[in-house]
């Protein structure tokens, strides 16, 4: 990775809550994300991985360290608006049921990431709809890979390729909805619909850094790796590096390039996904592992971890 | 062969409302063998829940309700008012989803199983706290007595779930239903609790209704597998049969849109194939949220 600037970076980030004592959630991490990789940042309840999430949008102030996104650093968020620059970092949610407006409909939604993605393109001098700011188009053997297929067929494949691209009515076909579904109301559409139409409300902004926060489990299990999958690939295609969080290992490990793991605030292991999967080197990555049921019929009860204590280890990274 | 413990016969359930009866059941039926982990597997909306809280008498108001529900001979539908009090908790314990919800969170851990042994076993002080010590013990949550005088924030949510479960089997029921028992806690935590399910369920003989969402769960813990839609059971047969050889339609697309499931998704490749758009999704039902850890 080498040679390649980072897109986004984190810096010795430390993050402490307030308390009787003080929750130290987060205790140094490091690490860069690059152009055209999906990195999967899992972990269980209170690790700190949502933490992350909000430091590296701006939301929560770092108590030391920085974030850099493409070289400038991250402010945290005041009372005005986000830096215009910074809304090239955008975020899907765990629950759509609360990131959708309830009372706007779902058209108009979208609409005001367009609108941003057109409000940074003129302060930079650009047309919008030719990719994120600053960044030649993805690089299409990039995507390719990951998706299976060239970056234009990224849609549905029954969508008319008739709207602008640039219009609510096409995010929604580009997550498999239908244009005339611009007018309804969040309610009407069930729970992995309405990721997705967050998912499309995020991406038309033209981000180039997309965040899910456990953006999978609120749904049913038969819908997780779709929209995880759906996810990645409009991500890719638009060029943008996708941080994917998750406690569940088994659908983060068929999109990630990379695995971060953490646990107690710190990244304990972390590698190319395939070598941190089959040949985890951190106690808590093996007891994580571990202890995923599989579907696979054999009655094999997951293996209790032992106490806490075994797992202060030094983190393993594995070479790329 | 002895009756199962439980055995719920072509139950039905409709709720009333302005427009008619909504059907939420529709003539379900599964045996709960004594030593035996019945799953009932489903996704968000079809019924799993529903079925669950019929069997203590706790199914939604205006429900219109057919079929029946044997336990020792006694039909469970037929019993009502107090007489219903008197087989929740102590023939049929019941453990939800989210112990932070199910345990009070005003009252001592000592309170909540004393309260409950004392109603139905009517015995005095001292016996109930000594049989609390002792459910506490069971589930492996320790310190005693001392345990008893704290309040459920103290405990960690794997642990207040042992508790919710120490208080289920207090009174030593024959029939335990567990409702997403572990779906809010870390896989980790998880793992301890699925555990002790299985050991109360061989130590003890007891029959546990296991309702998951979570078919790598029911994988671990489940002797047999019940898959539920729309309110009906589409297929109920051994475990390694309904994960290896699944007869319905349903069940085969459940598990190929799972990772590690057999004909599920195993690697990249795999997700490609699928339709990122698909029939899951378009079966026609509300894709309800579940909560989360």
């Amino acid at each position: 990775m080498s040679g390649r600037a980072p897109v986004i970076a984190a810096r010795d980030l430390e993050v402490t809550y307030p308390g009787h004592p003080p929750v130290h959630a987060v205790r140094g991490v490091s690490f860069e994300l690059f152009r055209g990789e999906v990195v999967g940042l899992v972990g269980e309840s209170g690790c700190g991985k949502s933490t992350i999430a909000k430091v590296l949008t701006g939301l929560v102030r770092p108590a030391a360290g920085e974030v850099e996104y493409h070289g400038r650093p991250v402010r945290p968020l005041g009372v005005g608006r986000r830096p215009l620059a910074q809304t090239g970092i955008q975020m899907v949610f765990q629950d759509p049921g609360s990131s959708l407006n309830p009372r706007r409909p779902v058209g108009a939604q979208i609409q005001d990431g367009l609108d941003l993605a057109a409000k940074r393109a003129r302060r930079s001098g650009r047309r919008s709809g030719a990719g994120p700011v600053g960044e030649p188009p993805a690089d299409p053997a990039n995507v390719r890979r990951v998706i299976g297929q060239p970056a234009d067929a990224a849609v549905s494949p029954t969508a008319a390729r008739l709207l602008p691209a640039g219009s609510p009515g096409r995010w929604l076909e580009r997550v498999g909805l239908e244009a005339a579904d611009q007018s309804r109301y969040p309610r009407s559409f069930s729970g992995g619909q309405r990721q997705r139409i967050a998912t499309a409300r995020a991406l038309a902004a033209e981000p180039d850094v997309l965040i899910g926060d456990e953006p999978i489990s609120a749904l049913d299990a038969s819908t997780q790796a779709k929209v995880a999958y759906l996810m990645s690939r409009l991500a890719l295609s638009q060029g943008a590096v996708l941080l994917f969080i998750s406690h569940d290992l088994s659908v983060v490990r068929l999109i990630a390039d990379r695995l971060l793991v953490m646990w107690a605030g710190r990244i304990v292991e972390s590698g190319p996904t395939e070598a941190v999967w089959s040949n985890p080197g951190h106690p808590y990555t093996k007891v994580l592992l571990g202890a995923i049921p599989a579907p696979d019929g054999a009655g094999r009860l997951p293996l209790v971890p032992p106490s806490a204590a075994a797992f202060d280890a030094p983190p393993v990274i594995h070479a790329p | 062969m002895t009756a199962p413990a439980l055995r719920i016969e072509s139950l039905s359930l409709g709720i009333r409302g302005e427009d008619g009866l909504t059907p939420i059941l529709d003539q379900v039926s599964l045996d709960v063998g004594r030593g035996e982990v019945q799953g009932l597997a489903g996704e968000s909306g079809s019924g799993k829940t529903i079925t669950g809280l019929t069997v203590i008498g706790l199914e939604p108001a205006k429900s219109e309700v057919t079929g029946h529900i044997w336990m020792d001979g006694d039909d469970l539908l037929k019993i009502t008012g107090s007489a219903l009090n008197a087989v929740r908790g102590s023939r049929v314990g019941m453990v939800f989803q989210d112990p932070g919800t199910s345990l009070h969170p005003q009252l001592k851990v000592g309170a909540q199983l004393t309260d409950h042994v004392r109603y139905h076993l009517k015995v005095g002080k001292g016996e109930a706290l000594d049989r609390a010590a002792a459910a506490l013990d069971r589930v492996g949550v320790g310190g005693g007595r001392d345990t008893l005088s704290r309040y459920p924030h103290e405990f960690s949510g794997g642990q207040r779930q042992r508790i919710a479960i120490a208080i289920a089997l207090a009174c030593d029921p024959a029939v335990l239903i567990a409702d997403e028992p572990t779906t809010a806690l870390d896989v980790t935590v998880q793992a301890g609790v699925l555990a002790l399910i299985r050991s109360l369920v061989d130590s003890l003989g007891l029959a546990v209704l296991f309702i998951t969402h979570d078919l790598g769960v029911m994988s671990a813990v489940a002797d047999r597998v019940a898959i539920m839609r729309h309110g009906r059971i589409v297929e109920n047969g051994d475990r390694r049969q309904v994960f290896t050889a699944p007869a319905h339609a349903y069940t085969r697309e459940l598990l190929a849109s799972l990772p590690g499931a057999a004909g599920g998704l195993r690697s990249r490749e795999d997700l490609a194939r699928i339709d990122p758009f698909g029939a899951g999704e378009g079966s026609g039902e509300g894709q309800g949220e579940r909560s989360a850890p």
